[in-house]
Protein backbone atom coordinates (compact mmCIF):
# COMPACT_ATOMS: atom_id res chain seq x y z
CA UNK A 1 0.00 0.00 0.00
CA UNK A 2 1.52 3.52 -0.88
CA UNK A 3 0.39 6.94 0.43
CA UNK A 4 1.02 10.22 -0.33
CA UNK A 5 -0.28 13.84 0.40
CA UNK A 6 -1.99 15.90 -1.86
CA UNK A 7 -4.66 17.84 -2.43
CA UNK A 8 -4.85 18.66 1.40
CA UNK A 9 -6.10 15.04 1.99
CA UNK A 10 -3.63 11.43 2.68
CA UNK A 11 -3.69 9.46 -0.74
CA UNK A 12 -3.50 5.65 -1.08
CA UNK A 13 -3.05 3.10 -3.37
CA UNK A 14 -3.67 0.19 -2.63
CA UNK A 15 -2.82 -2.73 -5.42
CA UNK A 16 -2.54 -5.88 -3.61
CA UNK A 17 -1.17 -8.00 -6.68
CA UNK A 18 1.50 -5.47 -7.73
CA UNK A 19 4.73 -6.29 -6.42
CA UNK A 20 5.96 -3.73 -3.94
CA UNK A 21 8.64 -2.07 -6.42
CA UNK A 22 5.83 -1.75 -8.92
CA UNK A 23 3.01 -0.30 -6.44
CA UNK A 24 5.48 2.67 -5.58
CA UNK A 25 6.05 2.97 -9.51
CA UNK A 26 2.83 3.64 -9.90
CA UNK A 27 2.18 5.31 -6.43
CA UNK A 28 4.75 8.06 -8.37
CA UNK A 29 2.75 8.06 -11.70
CA UNK A 30 -0.39 9.00 -9.86
CA UNK A 31 0.92 11.41 -7.60
CA UNK A 32 2.26 13.53 -10.44
CA UNK A 33 -1.22 13.39 -11.46
CA UNK A 34 -2.58 14.89 -8.29
CA UNK A 35 0.28 17.63 -8.42
CA UNK A 36 -0.06 18.59 -11.88
CA UNK A 37 -4.04 18.97 -10.88
CA UNK A 38 -3.37 20.92 -7.74
CA UNK A 39 -0.76 23.09 -9.81
CA UNK A 40 -3.71 24.28 -12.26
CA UNK A 41 -7.22 24.04 -9.98
CA UNK A 42 -6.17 25.34 -6.44
CA UNK A 43 -7.84 28.36 -5.53
CA UNK A 44 -4.73 28.50 -2.76
CA UNK A 45 -1.98 28.71 -5.57
CA UNK A 46 -1.68 32.01 -6.98
CA UNK A 47 0.16 30.84 -9.80
CA UNK A 48 -2.50 28.01 -10.55
CA UNK A 49 -4.33 28.55 -13.50
CA UNK A 50 -7.73 29.07 -11.66
CA UNK A 51 -6.34 31.47 -9.57
CA UNK A 52 -5.30 33.72 -12.51
CA UNK A 53 -8.49 33.61 -14.18
CA UNK A 54 -10.48 34.19 -10.39
CA UNK A 55 -8.52 37.28 -10.15
CA UNK A 56 -8.45 38.22 -13.67
CA UNK A 57 -10.79 40.77 -15.33
CA UNK A 58 -12.68 40.54 -18.98
CA UNK A 59 -12.50 37.56 -20.98
CA UNK A 60 -9.25 35.09 -20.54
CA UNK A 61 -8.29 32.56 -22.97
CA UNK A 62 -7.61 29.51 -20.28
CA UNK A 63 -6.19 25.78 -21.24
CA UNK A 64 -7.81 23.36 -22.75
CA UNK A 65 -7.86 21.23 -19.17
CA UNK A 66 -9.71 24.46 -17.39
CA UNK A 67 -11.95 24.56 -20.28
CA UNK A 68 -13.12 21.29 -20.40
CA UNK A 69 -13.52 21.52 -16.45
CA UNK A 70 -15.58 24.67 -16.47
CA UNK A 71 -17.95 23.39 -19.10
CA UNK A 72 -17.87 20.42 -16.72
CA UNK A 73 -19.20 22.30 -13.46
CA UNK A 74 -21.74 24.26 -15.59
CA UNK A 75 -22.84 20.98 -16.97
CA UNK A 76 -23.17 19.68 -13.11
CA UNK A 77 -24.47 23.04 -12.57
CA UNK A 78 -27.25 22.61 -14.84
CA UNK A 79 -28.43 18.97 -13.56
CA UNK A 80 -28.74 19.99 -10.03
CA UNK A 81 -30.61 22.89 -10.52
CA UNK A 82 -27.83 25.33 -9.25
CA UNK A 83 -26.97 23.25 -5.87
CA UNK A 84 -23.58 22.72 -6.91
CA UNK A 85 -21.80 25.94 -7.76
CA UNK A 86 -18.21 26.54 -8.89
CA UNK A 87 -18.25 30.25 -8.46
CA UNK A 88 -18.47 30.27 -4.71
CA UNK A 89 -15.04 30.69 -3.93
CA UNK A 90 -15.51 34.54 -2.84
CA UNK A 91 -18.21 33.22 -0.20
CA UNK A 92 -15.35 30.89 1.10
CA UNK A 93 -12.60 33.04 1.53
CA UNK A 94 -15.62 35.66 3.67
CA UNK A 95 -16.05 32.87 5.71
CA UNK A 96 -12.08 32.35 6.40
CA UNK A 97 -11.53 29.47 4.13
CA UNK A 98 -8.67 31.47 2.39
CA UNK A 99 -5.94 28.91 2.80
CA UNK A 100 -5.68 25.28 2.90
CA UNK A 101 -7.15 22.96 5.63
CA UNK A 102 -4.51 22.56 6.94
CA UNK A 103 -3.02 25.89 7.49
CA UNK A 104 -6.33 27.07 8.36
CA UNK A 105 -6.94 24.14 11.03
CA UNK A 106 -3.00 25.21 12.16
CA UNK A 107 -3.96 29.12 12.32
CA UNK A 108 -7.35 28.38 14.05
CA UNK A 109 -5.34 26.60 16.78
CA UNK A 110 -2.60 29.27 17.49
CA UNK A 111 -6.04 31.84 17.78
CA UNK A 112 -4.62 33.68 14.41
CA UNK A 113 -7.56 32.73 12.14
CA UNK A 114 -9.54 35.85 10.93
CA UNK A 115 -12.03 36.26 8.71
CA UNK A 116 -11.85 39.84 7.14
CA UNK A 117 -8.49 41.42 6.17
CA UNK A 118 -8.10 44.16 8.48
CA UNK A 119 -10.30 43.16 11.03
CA UNK A 120 -9.09 42.83 14.46
CA UNK A 121 -7.98 39.26 15.20
CA UNK A 122 -10.64 38.24 18.08
CA UNK A 123 -9.42 36.44 20.88
CA UNK A 124 -9.00 32.39 20.88
CA UNK A 125 -12.10 30.71 20.09
CA UNK A 126 -12.46 28.25 22.30
CA UNK A 127 -13.19 25.31 19.80
CA UNK A 128 -15.29 22.49 21.18
CA UNK A 129 -14.17 18.77 21.20
CA UNK A 130 -15.02 17.35 16.63
CA UNK A 131 -17.58 14.89 17.32
CA UNK A 132 -20.21 15.70 19.99
CA UNK A 133 -23.95 16.98 18.82
CA UNK A 134 -23.43 20.01 20.24
CA UNK A 135 -20.78 20.88 17.96
CA UNK A 136 -22.91 19.11 15.08
CA UNK A 137 -25.46 21.32 15.44
CA UNK A 138 -23.03 24.45 15.52
CA UNK A 139 -21.90 23.40 12.42
CA UNK A 140 -25.18 23.22 10.82
CA UNK A 141 -25.93 27.03 11.99
CA UNK A 142 -24.60 29.22 9.60
CA UNK A 143 -21.77 31.52 10.50
CA UNK A 144 -22.34 34.44 8.19
CA UNK A 145 -25.03 35.52 5.91
CA UNK A 146 -25.10 36.68 2.97
CA UNK A 147 -27.85 38.37 0.58
CA UNK A 148 -29.65 35.65 -0.96
CA UNK A 149 -28.94 35.11 -4.54
CA UNK A 150 -30.58 33.33 -7.65
CA UNK A 151 -29.37 30.24 -8.59
CA UNK A 152 -27.54 29.41 -11.73
CA UNK A 153 -24.93 30.25 -14.43
CA UNK A 154 -24.64 33.65 -14.53
CA UNK A 155 -21.92 34.03 -12.71
CA UNK A 156 -19.37 32.17 -14.95
CA UNK A 157 -19.53 33.00 -18.82
CA UNK A 158 -17.88 30.41 -20.91
CA UNK A 159 -17.85 31.97 -24.84
CA UNK A 160 -17.77 29.18 -26.75
CA UNK A 161 -16.97 31.09 -29.68
CA UNK A 162 -14.37 32.96 -28.74
CA UNK A 163 -12.64 30.31 -26.53
CA UNK A 164 -13.18 33.02 -23.46
CA UNK A 165 -13.82 32.48 -19.98
CA UNK A 166 -15.18 35.80 -17.98
CA UNK A 167 -16.20 35.89 -14.29
CA UNK A 168 -17.61 38.86 -12.85
CA UNK A 169 -15.75 41.10 -10.14
CA UNK A 170 -15.56 39.75 -7.13
CA UNK A 171 -16.71 36.45 -8.27
CA UNK A 172 -14.02 33.67 -7.72
CA UNK A 173 -14.05 29.93 -8.66
CA UNK A 174 -13.72 26.92 -6.29
CA UNK A 175 -13.54 23.75 -7.83
CA UNK A 176 -12.21 21.61 -5.02
CA UNK A 177 -14.28 18.18 -4.58
CA UNK A 178 -14.92 18.52 -8.33
CA UNK A 179 -11.47 18.16 -9.06
CA UNK A 180 -10.27 15.85 -6.60
CA UNK A 181 -12.81 13.65 -8.34
CA UNK A 182 -12.11 14.05 -11.67
CA UNK A 183 -8.77 13.09 -10.50
CA UNK A 184 -8.82 9.95 -9.07
CA UNK A 185 -11.14 9.21 -12.21
CA UNK A 186 -8.15 9.76 -14.13
CA UNK A 187 -5.82 8.03 -12.06
CA UNK A 188 -8.31 4.78 -11.79
CA UNK A 189 -7.83 4.15 -15.78
CA UNK A 190 -4.32 3.50 -14.73
CA UNK A 191 -4.91 1.11 -12.11
CA UNK A 192 -4.73 -2.96 -12.38
CA UNK A 193 -7.40 -5.07 -12.29
CA UNK A 194 -7.87 -5.57 -8.31
CA UNK A 195 -6.88 -2.00 -7.00
CA UNK A 196 -8.75 0.69 -4.96
CA UNK A 197 -7.66 4.38 -5.07
CA UNK A 198 -8.75 6.91 -1.86
CA UNK A 199 -8.46 10.20 -2.15
CA UNK A 200 -9.15 11.24 1.96
CA UNK A 201 -12.99 8.97 1.79
CA UNK A 202 -12.99 9.99 -1.86
CA UNK A 203 -12.33 6.73 -3.86
CA UNK A 204 -12.72 4.35 -6.66
CA UNK A 205 -12.71 0.63 -6.25
CA UNK A 206 -11.82 -1.31 -8.84
CA UNK A 207 -12.17 -5.04 -9.60
CA UNK A 208 -12.32 -7.13 -6.29
CA UNK A 209 -10.01 -7.20 -2.91
CA UNK A 210 -8.01 -10.70 -3.61
CA UNK A 211 -8.50 -11.33 0.09
CA UNK A 212 -12.32 -10.70 -0.04
CA UNK A 213 -15.58 -12.65 -1.05
CA UNK A 214 -16.07 -10.22 -3.76
CA UNK A 215 -15.82 -6.43 -4.19
CA UNK A 216 -14.27 -4.32 -1.86
CA UNK A 217 -15.24 -3.30 1.85
CA UNK A 218 -16.08 0.28 1.82
CA UNK A 219 -16.86 1.17 5.82
CA UNK A 220 -19.03 4.72 6.00
CA UNK A 221 -17.38 6.84 8.82
CA UNK A 222 -19.95 7.87 11.53
CA UNK A 223 -20.59 11.51 11.37
CA UNK A 224 -21.15 11.88 14.88
CA UNK A 225 -18.34 9.78 15.95
CA UNK A 226 -15.48 10.41 13.25
CA UNK A 227 -12.86 7.30 13.13
CA UNK A 228 -15.58 5.04 13.98
CA UNK A 229 -17.18 3.26 11.31
CA UNK A 230 -21.23 2.74 10.93
CA UNK A 231 -21.69 1.08 7.81
CA UNK A 232 -20.25 -1.32 5.53
CA UNK A 233 -20.81 -1.22 1.55
CA UNK A 234 -19.26 -4.07 -1.15
CA UNK A 235 -18.54 -2.26 -4.11
CA UNK A 236 -16.90 -3.07 -7.37
CA UNK A 237 -15.54 -0.81 -10.06
CA UNK A 238 -17.56 2.10 -8.69
CA UNK A 239 -17.03 5.05 -6.99
CA UNK A 240 -17.69 6.55 -3.51
CA UNK A 241 -17.73 9.63 -2.23
CA UNK A 242 -19.60 11.02 0.98
CA UNK A 243 -20.38 15.00 2.11
CA UNK A 244 -21.03 15.86 5.68
CA UNK A 245 -20.26 19.67 8.06
CA UNK A 246 -18.21 17.13 10.67
CA UNK A 247 -14.94 17.69 8.98
CA UNK A 248 -14.01 20.12 7.56
CA UNK A 249 -14.70 23.14 9.58
CA UNK A 250 -13.48 26.09 10.99
CA UNK A 251 -13.82 28.78 13.88
CA UNK A 252 -15.24 31.90 12.81
CA UNK A 253 -16.56 34.97 14.40
CA UNK A 254 -17.35 32.60 17.37
CA UNK A 255 -19.22 30.23 15.49
CA UNK A 256 -18.35 27.13 13.30
CA UNK A 257 -18.15 27.38 9.64
CA UNK A 258 -18.19 24.97 7.07
CA UNK A 259 -16.97 24.08 3.40
CA UNK A 260 -20.65 23.47 2.09
CA UNK A 261 -21.80 26.18 1.00
CA UNK A 262 -25.40 26.91 -0.32
CA UNK A 263 -25.42 28.71 -3.25
CA UNK A 264 -29.21 30.25 -1.77
CA UNK A 265 -27.73 31.78 1.36
CA UNK A 266 -23.84 31.96 0.12
CA UNK A 267 -23.32 30.92 3.54
CA UNK A 268 -22.66 27.35 5.47
CA UNK A 269 -25.84 24.98 4.46
CA UNK A 270 -28.41 23.97 7.47
CA UNK A 271 -29.24 20.12 5.99
CA UNK A 272 -31.61 18.21 7.36
CA UNK A 273 -28.95 15.50 6.75
CA UNK A 274 -25.85 14.30 8.60
CA UNK A 275 -24.10 12.74 5.77
CA UNK A 276 -24.76 11.95 2.23
CA UNK A 277 -22.72 8.82 0.26
CA UNK A 278 -23.12 8.47 -3.08
CA UNK A 279 -22.00 5.56 -5.20
CA UNK A 280 -22.05 6.51 -8.33
CA UNK A 281 -19.86 5.54 -11.72
CA UNK A 282 -17.24 8.14 -11.31
CA UNK A 283 -15.80 9.87 -8.41
CA UNK A 284 -16.34 13.09 -9.71
CA UNK A 285 -20.08 12.41 -10.38
CA UNK A 286 -20.25 10.73 -6.91
CA UNK A 287 -18.46 14.14 -5.08
CA UNK A 288 -20.93 16.44 -6.89
CA UNK A 289 -24.44 14.57 -6.59
CA UNK A 290 -23.29 13.64 -2.58
CA UNK A 291 -22.99 17.34 -2.08
CA UNK A 292 -26.02 18.52 -3.87
CA UNK A 293 -28.49 16.08 -2.22
CA UNK A 294 -26.62 17.18 0.84
CA UNK A 295 -27.76 20.80 0.42
CA UNK A 296 -31.33 19.86 -1.43
CA UNK A 297 -32.59 17.62 1.84
CA UNK A 298 -33.74 13.71 1.29
CA UNK A 299 -36.85 14.59 -1.11
CA UNK A 300 -35.08 17.40 -3.53
CA UNK A 301 -32.30 14.83 -3.67
CA UNK A 302 -34.28 11.84 -4.89
CA UNK A 303 -35.34 13.87 -7.74
CA UNK A 304 -31.26 14.48 -8.50
CA UNK A 305 -31.04 10.61 -8.23
CA UNK A 306 -33.67 9.81 -10.87
CA UNK A 307 -31.64 12.17 -13.37
CA UNK A 308 -28.55 9.83 -12.72
CA UNK A 309 -29.79 6.20 -12.53
CA UNK A 310 -26.56 4.92 -12.34
CA UNK A 311 -25.97 6.30 -8.75
CA UNK A 312 -27.11 5.23 -5.53
CA UNK A 313 -27.21 7.38 -2.44
CA UNK A 314 -27.41 6.51 1.45
CA UNK A 315 -27.93 9.03 3.75
CA UNK A 316 -28.11 9.59 7.29
CA UNK A 317 -31.10 11.84 8.75
CA UNK A 318 -31.71 13.58 12.19
CA UNK A 319 -32.52 10.46 13.40
CA UNK A 320 -29.58 8.81 12.68
CA UNK A 321 -31.23 6.41 10.06
CA UNK A 322 -30.12 5.51 6.91
CA UNK A 323 -32.15 5.69 4.05
CA UNK A 324 -31.51 4.40 0.58
CA UNK A 325 -32.26 5.28 -2.91
CA UNK A 326 -31.41 5.10 -6.34
CA UNK A 327 -29.77 2.01 -8.75
CA UNK A 328 -28.43 -0.70 -6.31
CA UNK A 329 -24.77 -0.77 -6.78
CA UNK A 330 -23.41 -1.68 -3.57
CA UNK A 331 -23.21 -4.94 -3.77
CA UNK A 332 -24.14 -5.18 0.22
CA UNK A 333 -25.03 -2.94 2.81
CA UNK A 334 -24.61 -3.66 6.37
CA UNK A 335 -23.93 -2.29 10.15
CA UNK A 336 -20.51 -2.12 10.72
CA UNK A 337 -20.44 -4.63 13.70
CA UNK B 1 -18.06 99.12 78.55
CA UNK B 2 -20.88 96.00 77.54
CA UNK B 3 -20.13 94.68 73.91
CA UNK B 4 -23.15 94.07 72.13
CA UNK B 5 -23.17 91.41 69.59
CA UNK B 6 -22.90 93.31 66.37
CA UNK B 7 -26.47 92.96 64.77
CA UNK B 8 -25.89 90.17 61.54
CA UNK B 9 -25.66 91.89 58.80
CA UNK B 10 -28.75 91.10 56.48
CA UNK B 11 -27.72 87.92 54.13
CA UNK B 12 -27.16 88.67 50.75
CA UNK B 13 -28.64 87.10 47.74
CA UNK B 14 -26.41 84.73 47.11
CA UNK B 15 -26.87 83.54 50.63
CA UNK B 16 -30.15 83.20 50.16
CA UNK B 17 -30.00 81.10 46.86
CA UNK B 18 -27.82 78.67 48.50
CA UNK B 19 -30.70 78.32 51.13
CA UNK B 20 -33.36 78.21 48.44
CA UNK B 21 -31.23 75.41 46.46
CA UNK B 22 -30.49 73.49 49.50
CA UNK B 23 -33.97 73.34 50.32
CA UNK B 24 -35.40 72.31 47.22
CA UNK B 25 -32.48 69.71 46.97
CA UNK B 26 -33.88 67.97 50.31
CA UNK B 27 -37.58 68.49 48.83
CA UNK B 28 -35.95 66.06 45.62
CA UNK B 29 -34.62 63.66 47.67
CA UNK B 30 -37.14 63.14 50.35
CA UNK B 31 -39.89 62.64 47.30
CA UNK B 32 -37.64 60.70 45.20
CA UNK B 33 -37.38 58.47 48.16
CA UNK B 34 -40.86 58.20 48.90
CA UNK B 35 -41.72 57.74 45.30
CA UNK B 36 -38.92 54.42 45.41
CA UNK B 37 -40.27 53.23 48.23
CA UNK B 38 -44.13 52.80 46.49
CA UNK B 39 -42.69 52.33 43.33
CA UNK B 40 -44.06 48.87 41.20
CA UNK B 41 -41.36 49.47 38.47
CA UNK B 42 -38.12 46.06 38.39
CA UNK B 43 -35.13 46.48 37.79
CA UNK B 44 -34.61 45.12 34.35
CA UNK B 45 -32.37 42.07 35.68
CA UNK B 46 -34.97 40.55 37.39
CA UNK B 47 -37.09 38.00 36.00
CA UNK B 48 -39.77 38.93 33.50
CA UNK B 49 -43.24 38.77 33.56
CA UNK B 50 -44.39 35.17 33.19
CA UNK B 51 -46.24 35.70 29.81
CA UNK B 52 -42.68 36.63 27.95
CA UNK B 53 -41.67 33.28 29.30
CA UNK B 54 -43.70 31.18 26.53
CA UNK B 55 -41.68 29.98 23.44
CA UNK B 56 -42.02 32.58 20.67
CA UNK B 57 -44.55 30.13 18.03
CA UNK B 58 -42.10 29.13 15.52
CA UNK B 59 -38.82 28.73 17.39
CA UNK B 60 -36.97 25.97 15.66
CA UNK B 61 -35.61 22.73 17.80
CA UNK B 62 -33.30 20.56 16.39
CA UNK B 63 -34.40 17.01 16.87
CA UNK B 64 -31.49 16.73 18.18
CA UNK B 65 -31.66 18.38 21.07
CA UNK B 66 -34.82 16.54 22.11
CA UNK B 67 -34.16 13.40 24.46
CA UNK B 68 -34.10 10.44 22.42
CA UNK B 69 -36.98 9.58 24.15
CA UNK B 70 -38.97 12.39 22.93
CA UNK B 71 -38.14 12.30 19.40
CA UNK B 72 -41.36 12.15 16.93
CA UNK B 73 -40.50 9.29 14.46
CA UNK B 74 -40.65 11.01 11.32
CA UNK B 75 -42.02 9.59 7.88
CA UNK B 76 -38.70 8.93 5.15
CA UNK B 77 -39.68 10.64 1.99
CA UNK B 78 -41.41 9.01 -0.56
CA UNK B 79 -39.15 6.79 -2.44
CA UNK B 80 -36.28 6.50 0.29
CA UNK B 81 -35.81 2.83 1.72
CA UNK B 82 -35.52 2.93 5.72
CA UNK B 83 -31.70 0.54 5.83
CA UNK B 84 -31.38 0.60 9.71
CA UNK B 85 -32.10 2.77 12.76
CA UNK B 86 -28.47 3.26 14.27
CA UNK B 87 -27.60 3.58 17.98
CA UNK B 88 -26.53 6.68 19.28
CA UNK B 89 -22.58 7.62 18.71
CA UNK B 90 -21.33 5.25 20.73
CA UNK B 91 -17.73 6.97 22.93
CA UNK B 92 -14.84 5.33 21.42
CA UNK B 93 -13.31 3.38 23.87
CA UNK B 94 -16.59 1.37 23.35
CA UNK B 95 -15.93 0.79 20.21
CA UNK B 96 -12.43 -0.40 19.77
CA UNK B 97 -13.72 -3.84 19.50
CA UNK B 98 -12.72 -6.13 16.35
CA UNK B 99 -13.91 -9.44 16.99
CA UNK B 100 -14.18 -11.43 14.21
CA UNK B 101 -10.80 -12.72 12.43
CA UNK B 102 -11.65 -12.64 9.04
CA UNK B 103 -12.32 -8.78 9.19
CA UNK B 104 -8.34 -8.03 10.54
CA UNK B 105 -7.54 -9.76 7.30
CA UNK B 106 -9.69 -8.31 4.97
CA UNK B 107 -8.70 -4.65 3.61
CA UNK B 108 -11.01 -1.67 4.70
CA UNK B 109 -11.12 1.45 3.23
CA UNK B 110 -12.96 4.20 4.65
CA UNK B 111 -15.24 6.83 2.95
CA UNK B 112 -16.15 10.21 5.40
CA UNK B 113 -16.37 13.68 4.37
CA UNK B 114 -13.16 15.21 3.13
Amino acid sequence: MQTWHAMGTEVTLHAPELREAQERALAGELAALFEAAEARFSRFRRDSELARLSFGRGPTRVSPELWAALRRAQEHQQRTRGLFDPTLGAELTRLGYDRSFEQLTVAARAGTAHADVGAKPRGSVRAREPGGADEAAAARRPAARAPAGPLGGDRLTLDLEAGTVELPPGVQLDLGGMIKGATVDRAAALLPRNALLDAGGDLYAKGDDPLGDGGWAIEVEDPDAPGRALLELCVRDAAVATSAANRRRWPHRGQWAHHLIDPRTRAPARSSLRQVTVVASGVELAEVLAKSIYLAGPAAGLDLLTEHPQAEALVIDEQRRVLRAGAALALACAEAP
Amino acid sequence: MTDRPSPKPPRSTREHKRWLVAALATGYVVAWWRFAATSTWRPASEEPAPERQVARPGAVRWLHELPPGQRPWVQPPAGWQVVTELAPPQPAALSSRRAVASRARRFRARTRSS
